[in-house]
């Protein structure tokens, strides 16, 4: 049983003529305290389906099959009694190899040992065409349509598919199931990993040792297991006469879903947020309204949480015009944090990519703000990242040196990273 | 703008100077124009919604016309009125025996330009309930809801207030207040800021903008059967569909109150509403056939002038800007004193500014003393050469008349709007940004919005109509 509730943080105050109102909308999931309210129909947990996809291309030979089969038995284990499973083994095509039957396998000791055993003789070979694994995944997903819907997916290499095909493939599998995407090695394009993530609202990290793939498994099913209430989406009421310049989800990490929106209203639109556990999500809103005189307030945006049509939990951005100066230029920490996260964010993928062009001045100018970002959110793990790729000779104005020798892992381990955010302090 | 003639009141209305004190203008309490739609959640005022051969009228304030108010005196419950010259009706007349307007179904206070509404709509100014302007800093907003309450009802579900947004007329308001339509906060702003009027093929919004202490722009909008009753059997009393369907004439009148001289904002009012009413009842009564629309707007320019309230003694008299368009099922007719302005805009792609401002740099770059583009910003760009003023000797506006060829619209607007989209090609552009089937309304609000977002230093003030060939 989960219970939600949010919070806003923003400085409603705008100048004269202004027009751009920020807030950050938290929302905060837990479940309900034990002797809670009688549950609902709904409070029973719908059922988990949880597909497996393992590149089984020519290139996943010698340690990495080895691994990415443990790994995918660890994985099964996980599987609590009753959730629906299946194995698929990836290569230029898709293949099923567990269960042997159509749809999708129940969960038990019996199946479990059956699938573990299935798993043995995956051998490498073949190529990687990811949207034919994720085609496989959307039609045995949608043999059970009421379950709550999660894929992993591994990967050592490049989809050997055509972008506009992969859109095609991911357009289809959209709203169907969520993915978190694995890369193994440094083969694979984190770019097109996180593409796919993101339209699937997963997750993409690199593992950076074969021998870690099983634990990390085992954590990515536990928590896409834990989740109880599917199909959520954020809808957001906006006044005649105003844009949405973005909508991004900045906590736990940083996804434009300005471009996701579905219409559901003559002022309302929906936002996909996918299943939902214990979390906690935050997001950053630009609306631009139409302004008002000084002394004129307006409800700028009206942001829930909704399954179906039922609100979960709602927050209210405000504006108000004000001539006092020290009230409209007053910056709201938490926007400030976040706005902060979001460019770091940019500034590492951009970075890399400059790094990776060959435009050393303008690699290093990136890399030195996400330095001094970094340092300004005292987000310590993320300097470390930064470290290995560059030297910091000044955290606090961002002056950095690009290193020579740099350990390919260590950077494709930053960029898979670059969109994690660490929490506005309280 | 300033008359050029008022002596140190010199100076564009951009200098600052503003009426001081308008205790008239306050106290104008806005009314819907006619029974308000409760279940309308849109938010339009639709006055012309319930009946297919009304005159509806709106005004902008919504107060009852001097001449009118005075003419129905203490509000009687059984007594049916016109709702234009307020005379006694019979419950079975259609027509109003004074005037030839014709009459709906309400009786007695239920008129137009009641203060009041069957809807129970002006409980406005109160913002009872609405969340006062916290204290500074962030502003923290939010709810808790648990998954095991899905009953309707709780949780952050549309409270039904009751209230309605004075702004934009909109049902829907949320437990703090806020209007979901326009997202106004009740009782944030006075009544008169921003008004909207909405009769279906002819709407305007009327806004403060986001300078100027108050509004002192008016617009003043009428539907008229046309056909006109008078054009039918002298037994009159048909259905509609005897006269050929539901065929009106739109009217509307713009004015722009000088901010420079006290008292003008309400004396615009005054002279749209009156200037309208004449219309209405000269096209009621009119045959089709008749003619002269041009005449009949010369007077009812003058019937404004006379309907502005005369200065005390010793002080300057109060001025405002005159445009008038009238568009019949063959014709466009446009007139106007200073610089508020009419434009055509065809679906053919046909754009025309129909009005030539009576500026002094206007009359400059005329008479070939400036160039041409720099009459919008030259000194004297907003120094008006004529008006209407209870001082002016007569009232007499230039016009323009054009023949409706096609479908399109009509922008009847003051300088507040074209100060930010002059040309006609610009505000053909942004009015292109709309959806194909953008009503009257959509595009008065949209060119308020244009004009806001770009400064709003002055009042705006937008009316459109819808050009339908054949049905006026």
């Amino acid at each position: 049983m989960l219970v939600f509730t949010s919070e806003v943080n923003q400085n409603k105050y705008l100048p004269e003529g202004g027009t751009d109102v920020h807030a950050v909308v938290t929302v905060t999931a837990t479940t309900a305290e034990p002797g809670a309210p009688v549950p609902s129909a709904r409070a029973a947990a719908p059922t988990a389906a949880e597909v497996i996809m393992i590149d089984c291309s020519g290139s996943m030979g010698g340690d990495k099959i080895v691994e990415a089969r443990r790994a995918a038995r660890a994985a099964i284990d996980t599987l609590r009694d009753g959730v629906l499973f299946a194995v698929v083994q990836g290569e230029h095509f898709a293949k099923k190899i567990f269960p042997g039957h159509d749809g999708l396998a129940v969960a038990s000791a019996t199946t479990r040992e059956a699938a573990k055993a299935a798993v043995g003789p995956m051998r490498a070979g073949g190529g990687t065409a990811i949207g034919e694994w994720l085609l496989l995944t959307r039609e045995l997903m949608l043999t059970r349509p009421d379950a709550i819907h999660h894929a992993i997916l591994l990967t050592d290499g490049q989809n050997g598919q055509t972008e506009q095909e992969l859109d095609r493939v991911l357009a289809q599998c959209e709203g169907v199931f969520q993915c978190d995407c694995r890369g193994v090695g440094s083969d694979w394009q984190v770019s097109q990993l996180r593409r796919i993530a993101d339209r699937l609202l997963g997750g993409v990290a690199l593992v950076r040792q074969p021998k870690e793939m099983a634990d990390d498994f085992r954590a990515v099913i536990e928590a896409a297991l834990g989740r109880g209430i599917d199909k959520v989406a954020l809808r957001v009421w906006a006044p005649r006469g105003a844009d949405l310049v973005f909508l991004r989800q900045v906590f736990p990490d940083v996804v434009d879903l300005t471009g996701a929106a579905v219409e559901a209203g003559p002022l309302t639109s929906d936002f996909p947020t996918g299943a939902w556990g214990q979390d906690k999500r935050v997001y950053h809103l630009c609306v631009k309204i139409v302004p008002g005189a000084v002394g004129v307030e307006k409800l700028a945006a009206r942001v829930r949480l909704v399954v179906g049509d039922e609100p979960l939990a709602e927050a209210k951005v405000l504006a108000g015009w004000t001539d006092d100066v020290e009230l409209s230029t007053r910056i709201d920490g938490t926007v400030a944090h976040y706005t902060g996260q979001a460019e770091l964010a940019s500034a590492i993928q951009e970075g890399l990519e400059a790094r990776n062009n060959g435009d050393g001045q303008t690699a290093a100018t990136l890399l030195g703000k996400a330095a001094r970002l970094a340092t300004e959110a005292r987000d310590a793990e993320r300097l470390a990242l930064l470290e290995r790729v560059v030297e910091i000779e000044d955290p606090v104005t961002g002056r950095v040196r690009l290193r020579s020798d740099v350990d390919k892992l260590d950077e494709m381990d930053l960029d898979a990273r670059s969109t994690k955010t660490v929490p506005a302090p309280r | 703008m300033a008359p050029a003639e008022s002596a140190g009141a010199g100076g564009s209305d951009d200098d600052g100077a503003h009426v001081a004190e308008d205790g008239a203008r306050v106290a104008a309490v806005a009314a819907v124009a006619g029974p308000a739609d409760q279940s309308d959640a849109t938010g339009a005022r639709r006055a012309g919604d319930h009946s297919g051969d009304i005159i509806d009228a709106a005004d902008q304030n919504g107060a009852a016309d001097a001449e009118d108010a005075a003419a129905a005196g203490p509000r009687e419950a059984a007594v049916r009125r016109c709702p234009d010259c307020a005379a006694e009706a019979a419950d079975s007349d259609l027509y109003c025996e004074e005037c030839g307007t014709v009459l709906d179904g309400t009786t007695g206070g239920d008129s137009p330009s009641s203060t009041t509404s069957p809807g129970g709509s002006v409980s406005l100014a109160s913002g009872a309930g609405a969340a006062p302007l916290s204290g500074a800093g962030p502003a923290s907003l939010g709810s808790t809801v648990s998954l095991d309450s899905p009953a309707p009802g709780r949780g952050p579900a549309l409270a039904r207030t009751g209230r309605r947004c004075p702004a934009c007329d909109s049902a829907a308001v949320d437990d703090d207040g806020y209007c979901l339509g326009c997202g106004l906060l009740l009782g944030s702003t006075r009544p008169g800021d921003h008004v909207e009027v909405d009769l279906g093929q002819l709407a305007g919004v009327s806004d403060r903008g986001l300078v100027h202490r108050d509004n002192e722009d008016a617009m003043s909008l009428r539907l008229v059967a046309w056909p006109s009753p008078a054009a039918t059997a002298p037994t009159a009393a048909p259905a509609a569909a005897d006269r050929g369907g539901p065929w009106k004439a739109a009217i509307a009148v713009v004015c722009d109150g000088v901010s420079t001289v006290p008292g003008s904002g309400p004396a615009a009012g005054h002279a749209a509403r009156a200037a309208a009413s004449g219309l209405a009842k000269w096209l009621a009564a009119a045959r089709p056939d008749a003619p002269a629309i041009p005449e009949a707007l010369h007077a009812a320019a003058e019937r404004a002038r006379l309907a502005m309230p005369a200065p005390a003694a010793g002080e300057p008299a109060p001025a405002c800007t005159f445009a008038a368009a009238v568009v019949t099922g063959t014709d466009l007719t446009v007139g106007w004193l200073g610089d508020s302005r009419a434009y055509l805009l065809g679906s053919d792609g046909a754009l025309l500014r129909l009005t030539a401002d009576d500026t002094l740099a206007a009359e400059a770059a005329r008479a070939g003393l400036i160039p041409l583009e720099a009459a919008e910003s030259a000194v004297g760009a907003h120094t008006i050469t004529r008006w209407l003023g209870p001082d002016r000797r007569e009232a007499r506006p230039r016009t323009t008349t054009v023949p409706v060829t096609g479908p399109g619209r009509v922008v009847l607007c003051t300088d507040g709007l074209w100060n930010y989209a002059s040309g006609v090609t610009e505000l053909a552009e942004h009015v292109a940004r709309l959806p194909a089937g953008a009503s009257a309304l959509d595009v008065a609000r949209h060119l308020t919005t244009v004009a806001l977002r770009a400064g709003g230093r002055d009042n705006i003030t937008v009316a459109v109509i819808d050009i339908v060939p054949g049905r006026g």
